[in-house]
């Protein structure tokens, strides 16, 4: 009892100091921008200048609502399980993978990583797309977060029995050993990311668990002989023909 | 005109960062991680100042700000680190290898003034 206390304090704590962190970027800029916009209309600057900031402001304001909706989410699953919002429906999970890696690609994402992808086309599922493209996002970003720029990150669809298995393998920090199926709890972060921390709330994994078993499937993660890690998810087959 | 190196992981607060110290007359370099500062400073012209965050993928300020303080030609550029995590000690580099701390959300006067102080403008 003493030790599940000591626990949920640890992560209580955790999770504090992390979200403070995360939530300060977006506050940040935010109250930059709005700052600039000031000075450089005190300043007459032309309204081009202006209108690129105003849209810079946009995006973090919605970066800042999705953190807010993820620490909302993560709290409302754990108290009440995870809810979809929207009907499962017949989906091709390579087009999932695909419409989520393509923003990421982007020359202009400036992400700089190479997204490899191998295995089976055409394999149906029945599941919320949106929800399962939220999952892959989030491996991928975990991938980047963790991983040198510019290495491969691969992603793998093995259609099985009656699932189907998508991996997604990099080049990073990897997992402690001990800690591969902690990282999925709600706030937990690995002890090996606390020294040249990214940043990340601790929830994204969670999310990404509780998802995945509402679709009837499972999530896991291994670490590679080679280092780095890979994150498997398991979904069962659309049955319909 | 002065330069000033920025070395964040956060694209938007580059931006702004560069927009607000180029309208102030100062020549900016923004990269994204501990590395490539390191390298603009190795291969580029030397800064005059260098503001860096502590926490980035890769390497982080912390290390930055250790590996200009044991390199001759690095170690008399003065440092402000910008953060998010000011109550976690354990990530800032030892005292005396920087000049100030701005903690995040900072005021965008507060570092244009801190900058000019520690240029000399």
């Amino acid at each position: 009892m003493a030790e599940r206390l000591e626990c949920l304090e640890t992560n209580r704590r955790l999770f504090i100091q992390a979200s403070s962190h995360e939530l300060k970027n977006p506050i940040t800029s935010i109250k930059g921008i709005t700052s600039l916009i000031h000075m450089k209309l005190n300043a007459g600057k032309p309204v081009s200048d202006i209108i690129r900031m105003v849209e810079i402001l946009e995006k973090e304001v919605d970066r800042l609502s999705k953190l807010l909706i993820e620490i909302l989410e993560a709290f409302m699953t754990e108290r009440n399980g995870m809810v979809l919002k929207t009907s499962f429906r017949k989906i091709n999970i390579t087009e999932v993978i695909q419409n989520v890696l393509k923003p990421l690609m982007a020359a202009e994402s400036g992400y700089n990583f190479i997204f490899k992808t191998g295995g089976e086309d055409n394999i149906y599922i029945l599941a919320d797309p949106d929800r399962i493209g939220d999952v892959m996002r989030n491996l991928y970003n975990n991938a980047m977060k963790y991983s040198p720029r510019g290495s491969d990150i691969i992603t793998r669809v093995q259609l099985l029995k009656d699932s189907v298995q998508v991996s997604v393998e990099d080049r990073g920090i990897g997992i402690p050993e001990d800690q591969t199926d902690r990282i999925f709890d709600s706030f937990y972060r690995g002890s090996n990311i606390r020294g040249n921390d990214p940043g990340g709330m601790g929830l994204g994994l969670y999310i990404c668990r509780e998802i995945v078993k509402k679709h009837g499937g499972s999530i896991w993660a291994e670490n590679n002989a080679d280092g780095g890690s890979k994150f498997y998810i398991k979904l069962p087959l659309c049955k319909e023909v | 005109m002065a330069t000033i190196l920025i070395i964040e992981d956060e694209p938007s607060i580059i931006l702004i960062l560069q927009e607000l110290f180029k309208d102030n007359g100062y020549d900016v370099i923004g990269v994204n991680d501990g590395e490539s500062g390191l390298k603009q400073m190795k291969t580029g012209p030397l800064p005059d100042i260098v503001i860096v965050d502590l926490n980035m993928s890769g390497m982080g300020g912390k290390d930055v700000i250790i590996s200009m303080r044991q390199d001759s030609a690095l170690k008399c550029i003065p440092i402000i680190i910008i953060t998010g995590t000011a109550f976690n000690r354990m990530d800032f580099p030892p005292e005396g290898t920087y000049q100030a701390v701005l903690e995040k959300p900072f005021v965008l006067s507060g570092i244009l003034k801190k900058v000019n102080e520690l240029v000399g403008v």
